[in-house]
């Protein structure tokens, strides 16, 4: 039974690879955890059903990017870190921000830390778009996060 | 085949006749049930939906800054035959642009299923204009919406000759309510998942006599995913501004005020501005020193100089409530 479950948020962005890299490199060689590789993304545009897209059409294309995402995330962890503790989920927002999808999979899978890449963003930016790891940050109540720059 | 007057109930028709618009027709009015191709609905057309004859009497046009006066030939003003009442009818226009947002291309989205459901979902709320939706003959999506008889709020508020101080004492707190009701309908739609997707001062109509302010047109969408609501909330602030500082004020109006000038002028510095636009100015206590330090204070969350925002339009609300208890 692994004693620290971590909740890894990816994409394929760099911030995310910094943050594999980064996990890899600190936890290497344990044996007494777990990982849970999250890929969550938004609901299609408002448009997208107009257009004539589907809902699956659209599952599917962001399923197989998913897969492209787990694929390099695996091969950068599983350099330090065995396969076996490493486990992957893909979930559709359904109109929820990404951070409460984050904040929703902690709880379901009881993970003692969650870990984010940050890219830099400026005031209005954050203000604007929102910053995934400053809500997780200030809805962490009993858990830790890792927020890798 | 093209369907024209003569081929409508006849009480229809004599409506038609008995309205002024007949008397001044420049070609044979057409009557349309499918209003697909609406750019060819013109005045003294006849758009047929829902069992009743709506007559065009002409079409409402932008007040956007940059496409003010531009006719929208999606949005006919029309009069009902059959029962004379005035309703502003709204066709189907799927449009995808992009908006500038402090420096940012947002991706907004004309959405008439979304303002559908808005209508729907604000039936019988006063802080909402009324009205419903029904399919034409081709399927399109016509809103069919109630007038109302008012003024937008950015011209309620010029009406105002006073000074500032007067109006700040004397009128603004009434407005506050009027406005922080509205609010209220806002935090109600993302409470249940919708956006208005377009708060403007414009898009806020002062009732005649009641002084009763109302949202208008919800069909605006946007996709922002991690801060949905943050648009509503940002432009909402941008109408608080507005009523605090009696509307907008920029550095350059401010040197050139003769009450205020460049001595107030040069005391304005970056913080003061707006988040989000750079040549508006937030801190309005520097202009005007008896708008109370409350105020201000909620105004400041929107500058430059803040570091920490409201969330929420409820978060905001539950300041201005303090500051303006009803």
């Amino acid at each position: 039974m692994p004693t620290h479950q971590f909740l890894l948020a990816v994409d394929d962005t760099p911030a995310s690879q910094r943050e594999l890299q980064y996990v890899a490199d600190m936890l290497q060689h344990r044996e007494d955890i777990k990982l849970y590789l999250l890929h969550v993304f938004p609901d299609p545009p408002p448009d997208y059903y107009v257009q004539g897209g589907t809902l699956s059409d659209y599952l599917q294309e962001q399923t197989e990017q998913a897969a492209e995402i787990f694929k390099h995330s695996i091969t950068t962890l599983s350099q330090k870190i065995a396969f076996q503790h490493i486990t992957t989920t893909t979930v559709l927002a359904e109109g929820r921000p990404l951070s409460r999808v984050i904040l929703d999979k902690q709880q379901e899978y009881q993970c003692n830390t969650v870990v984010l890449g940050k890219r830099g963003i400026s005031k209005e930016e954050e203000f604007l778009f929102g910053s995934v790891s400053n809500t997780v940050v200030r809805a962490s109540h009993n858990f830790a996060v890792w927020i890798i720059a | 085949m093209t369907e024209y007057l003569s081929d409508l109930p006849s009480h229809i028709q004599e409506r038609f006749r008995a309205h002024p618009i007949s008397r001044a027709l420049r070609r044979r009015p057409k009557v349309y049930r499918d209003t697909s191709n609406f750019s060819t609905i013109d005045y003294s057309d006849i758009i047929a939906v829902d069992q009743r004859y709506f007559l065009v009497t002409g079409h409402t046009v932008e007040g956007r800054f940059g496409v003010d006066d531009q006719i929208k030939q999606w949005v006919p003003k029309t009069v009902d035959l059959e029962t004379g009442n005035s309703h502003i009818l709204k066709l189907v226009f799927h449009e995808t642009f992009d908006i500038e947002v402090g420096g940012f291309a947002i991706r907004c989205y004309r959405s008439p299923e979304k303002e559908a459901r808005v209508l729907e979902h604000t039936r019988g709320n006063p802080r909402f204009m009324q009205g419903y939706s029904v399919e034409d003959a081709a399927g399109n999506l016509v809103r069919i919406l109630d007038v109302i008889r008012g003024r937008q709020l950015d011209k309620h508020i010029y009406r105002f000759k006073c000074s500032h101080e007067e109006y700040y004492h004397q009128h603004l707190p009434g407005l506050m309510q009027e406005f922080l009701d509205c609010a209220r309908g806002i935090e109600m739609l993302h409470a249940n998942g919708f956006r208005h997707g377009d708060v403007r001062r414009d898009h806020i109509l002062v009732e005649y006599g009641s002084n009763h302010q109302r949202w208008i047109d919800f069909d605006y969408d946007f996709h922002l995913i991690e801060h949905p609501f943050i648009l509503d909330l940002h432009e909402l602030a941008g109408v608080l501004i507005f009523l605090a500082g009696k509307g907008d004020h920029h550095p350059r109006s401010v040197s050139e005020d003769p009450l205020l000038g460049q001595r107030v002028a040069d005391t304005l510095s970056t913080d003061d501005l707006s988040l989000l636009n750079r040549t508006r100015i937030v801190n309005l206590r520097k202009l005007y020193p008896h708008i109370s330090e409350e105020l201000n204070t909620v105004l400041m969350h929107f500058s430059q100089k803040s570091t920490v925002w409201y969330d929420t339009v409820a978060e905001l609300i539950s300041d201005l409530e303090s500051i303006f208890p009803s």
